[in-house]
């Protein structure tokens, strides 16, 4: 995965530090000061992540963006005073598609979260999960795990219904590949990637390019989803031919 | 128009057309002029032994007129001051059997053929045209040969003798009333036979229709009998069919006066039956012993009868098209019976009288027709007024299922809302609410440790997920059941360096894996979770699921310091534990010793499930 270049254009790391690790910067959304000061308290002390800003809205979160380095990772929460955090995690993806996104979230539930994943997060973490839990997280989604939980696989598979199982139910065509369902359903069953990589026969490796390929095409396609919506509400010119 | 000015102008239009009747039959009549009305008769073709003999000469006025046949020879004479230049002709109004002339020892021609059984001119005219060539100044000798069977049958009323032009128009007119309108209203009568034949094929339970097919078919067969010159059969024979025909119709007519006067009833079928085996019966014995003329008589006073019962019918319900029908058929009939043989004379100014019997039949056929038309018309207006009168009774029927469906559906949705309302509250209660209130009184008691109080808000928090997860929509999917407790679990268990081996195998369907049962699944597996790792201290799980014929096996193990299940205390855990379990009808298993770790196993039944709690 191309790392995300600016590296060298980071402020400087804290001169405690001798031999410079790569650090992480990680950019915090979330409006609840005690919730904030916590997971920013996390963040700052977890090794190798770095706490680039702690920010409470969707304005300033789309300000700070146009005016600094994009970060390695975006964790927001979706409910904030001025708007969604989806479109923070919209912006970040088309400024920085390398950039990573999570989602802060009480509960976790499906309904939450499957908007965010579409607009680019990879995932959630939950708002009271603890310090190791929340650095393992991050560490993992730069490492290039990309966790998808069996409930949002159900939802992604019920949504993405094959034409023959729900002709009017499902006016979406799947962007899906044949391998790539099977993979989501064995996810949705609670196989593990281990077992998902025997069961289909191929190695766990290919099972996280799959995971990662669903992920992408459920942005893209969303992406050219809202397009659509927009133009159709004559938001947007109309292409030209 | 008021109901008795309307019956008025029936009456009137009934009398005008009656007396245009009158009128064209005086006006088919031979002009004056050119009528012979003296003539020489004899039985044989002897000049010397013809006897003089005035016309019009009816043959049953004679006292040796037989029942057998008989013929009879005429000579007429005409002086002309010079031979015409333009045709003449003969022209005689009514017959009734068969006549040949001769011109100076000419043939002219003849009506009929003259073997027996003779041809029957009835009613027809007889015209036979005399080219001028045979025709000479001073005398001319006209022979008439006239053949009757029965002889008191045999008549010869007016001749006219004299140019083509003169007499045409009253030849032609005598034509069209005498054989070309009743043959008309016959041919009718026969396709209202057939119309109603159809009608009364697909509508038996109606006989009024059978009897006017009867009736009309009864007209038209009579009239041709009747009308027929060349009769196949011999004259009593044929007589007594026409007798039986008329008295056919007559009978069918009768059957149909109560359907033409109100128009519900019906006659009864025996009377009915009865009438139409007596009339003709009656009639053929009146032909039989006096003859067609007595029969005929018999005919018109039948249709006088009824004629005048229809009037009154008429007059009373205001019908003015049966009032018509009656008003000229009574007269007619009278007319008929008065002028015709066997009662009448002949008539006024040597006018031939015309037989007024068809019309006075075809009219009240025709008003019978009339009634049933009514009838009919009316009973498709009703039908149709009643389609109209359900199709709204229906729509209004639909209407009303649909707001009481849709009341029943509103109810239910409203008991379903109710049902999980209460349902999520008593989980609330069990949950959430009972960790709350434990951490309320961690508080105030003001003994606890922050990590003591945080576990008991985690225990709140991870409680409001189970019941989150257990609202997903799973389709008796225990291995998405599973999977999402799983979610939950791995990454805390990750945090706290406990290992996780998770061993299932694809499920059967459970059925009825409702929210209520999913939570109580789910709880169950917390709680075992949660034992494990708090009282057990335990470093590793295992949680395994395998399909077996008596239902889905389900473990949690663990490898912490274990228990004696026979001297543990009785506490929360292990009870609420067991609630959960005989909630979701599973059995629970409890296999531990000290120091050897601890495991819960279930057996989760593949039938249905039982009653919710």
């Amino acid at each position: 995965m191309p790392t995300a270049a600016p590296i060298l254009a980071l402020p400087p790391p804290a001169p405690a530090i001798t031999i410079a690790p790569v650090m992480h910067r990680v950019l915090l959304l979330e409006d609840d000061p005690v919730t904030r000061d916590r997971l920013a308290g996390i963040v700052a002390a977890a090794p190798g992540l770095e706490l680039a800003a702690a920010l409470a809205d969707v304005r300033s979160a789309l300000a700070w963006l146009a005016a600094h380095e994009p970060p390695r990772v975006l964790l927001a929460d979706l409910h904030l005073p001025d708007g969604s955090g989806v479109d923070v995690i919209r912006r970040l993806r088309q400024v920085a598609p390398a950039s990573e996104a999570m989602v802060i979230s009480v509960f976790g539930d499906e309904a939450h979260v499957v908007g965010a994943i579409e607009a680019g997060a990879t995932g959630y973490l939950l708002k009271d999960a603890g310090a190791a839990e929340i650095a393992q997280a991050v560490h993992r989604l730069i490492a290039g795990e990309s966790p998808i939980s069996s409930a949002i696989a159900r939802h992604l598979l019920r949504r993405y219904q094959t034409p023959a199982a729900a002709p009017a139910a499902a006016p979406m065509t799947s962007p899906l590949t044949g391998r790539e369902r099977e993979v989501l359903q064995l996810i949705a069953k609670g196989l593990s990637y281990q077992h998902i990589a025997q069961a289909l026969q191929m190695s766990p490796h290919t099972v996280t390019t799959h995971i990662k390929q669903i992920y992408r095409k459920l942005e893209v396609h969303s992406r050219g989803e809202a397009v659509f919506e927009a133009m159709q509400l004559g938001l947007l010119p109309p292409a030209p031919p | 128009m008021t109901g008795r000015r309307r019956r008025a102008l029936a009456l009137a239009a009934a009398l005008g057309l009656l007396l245009v009747l009158l009128l064209g039959e005086q006006a088919a009549a031979p002009p004056a002029v050119w009528r012979i009305t003296q003539a020489a008769a004899g039985a044989v073709l002897d000049d010397e032994r013809l006897q003089p003999q005035a016309l019009p000469h009816r043959w049953r006025d004679d006292a040796a007129t037989g029942s057998g046949p008989a013929t009879r020879w005429y000579r007429l004479q005409r002086h002309l001051e010079q031979a015409p230049d333009d045709p003449q002709a003969l022209y005689v109004p009514m017959l009734r059997d068969n006549a040949a002339a001769y011109l100076n020892g000419r043939f002219l021609g003849q009506g009929g053929p003259f073997a027996d059984p003779v041809a029957r001119l009835g009613a027809r005219p007889l015209w036979l045209p005399a080219p001028a060539a045979l025709w000479q100044a001073g005398d001319n000798r006209l022979y008439l040969l006239l053949k009757a069977d029965p002889a008191w049958r045999g008549q010869l009323p007016v001749v006219a003798v004299g140019p083509e032009s003169a007499l045409q128009l009253a030849w032609r007119l005598r034509e069209a009333l005498a054989v070309t309108l009743p043959q008309l209203l016959a041919t009718a009568a026969g396709v209202l036979a057939l119309t109603l034949g159809v009608l009364a094929a697909y509508r038996r339970h109606e006989r009024a229709y059978a009897w006017l097919a009867l009736a009309a078919a009864a007209v038209a067969a009579a009239a041709y009998v009747g009308g027929v010159v060349e009769a196949p059969l011999a004259p009593p024979a044929w007589d007594l069919l026409a007798a039986a025909l008329s008295g056919l119709a007559l009978a069918a007519l009768a059957a149909l006066l109560p359907a033409l006067a109100s128009r519900q009833q019906q006659p009864p079928l025996p009377l009915a039956a009865t009438g139409l085996l007596l009339a003709p019966g009656l009639l053929v014995a009146a032909t039989a012993v006096a003859g067609p003329d007595a029969a005929g008589l018999g005919i018109n006073l039948a249709l006088l009868t009824g004629g005048l019962w229809l009037a009154w019918q008429a007059w009373r319900t205001g019908d003015v098209a049966l009032l018509l029908a009656a008003a000229l058929a009574v007269p007619a009939v009278l007319l008929d019976a008065a002028r015709l043989p066997p009662l009448g004379a002949w008539t006024l100014a040597g006018a031939e009288p015309l037989p007024l019997q068809p019309y006075a039949l075809a009219l009240l056929l025709g008003a019978a027709a009339w009634r049933l038309l009514l009838r009919f018309v009316d009973t498709l207006n009703a039908v149709e007024l009643l389609n109209i009168d359900l199709e709204a009774l229906v729509q209004a029927r639909t209407a009303e299922l649909q707001t009481q469906f849709e009341r029943v559906r509103e109810l239910e949705r409203r008991q379903v809302v109710a049902d999980e309302r209460e349902r999520l509250m008593r989980d609330m209660h069990d949950g959430v609410g009972g960790h709350l209130v434990s951490v309320l009184a961690m508080i105030e008691g003001g003994r606890s440790e922050p990590a003591q109080l945080s576990q008991a808000v985690r225990d709140a928090l991870d409680d409001m997920r189970l019941m989150i997860d257990s609202l997903e929509p799973v389709d008796d999917d225990l291995n998405a059941v599973l999977a999402s407790f799983r979610d939950r679990l791995a990454p805390r268990l990750r945090a706290a360096q406990v290992q996780l081996h998770v061993d299932v195998a694809l499920l059967p369907p459970v059925p009825g894996l409702t929210p209520a049962r999913v939570l109580h699944i789910l709880r169950m597996l917390q709680e075992a979770v949660g034992n494990a790792l708090r009282h057990g201290r335990a470093r590793t799980l295992w949680i395994e699921a395998r399909a077996q014929p008596d239902g889905v096996h389900l473990s949690v193990r663990d490898d912490g310091i274990g228990f004696d299940p026979a001297q543990a205390r009785p506490g929360r855990g292990l009870q609420n534990l067991r609630r959960r379990s005989e909630a979701v009808g599973a059995r629970l298993q409890v296999d531990s010793r000290p120091g050897a770790g601890c495991r819960l196993a279930w057996v989760l039944p593949l039938s249905a499930p039982p009653a919710p709690p």
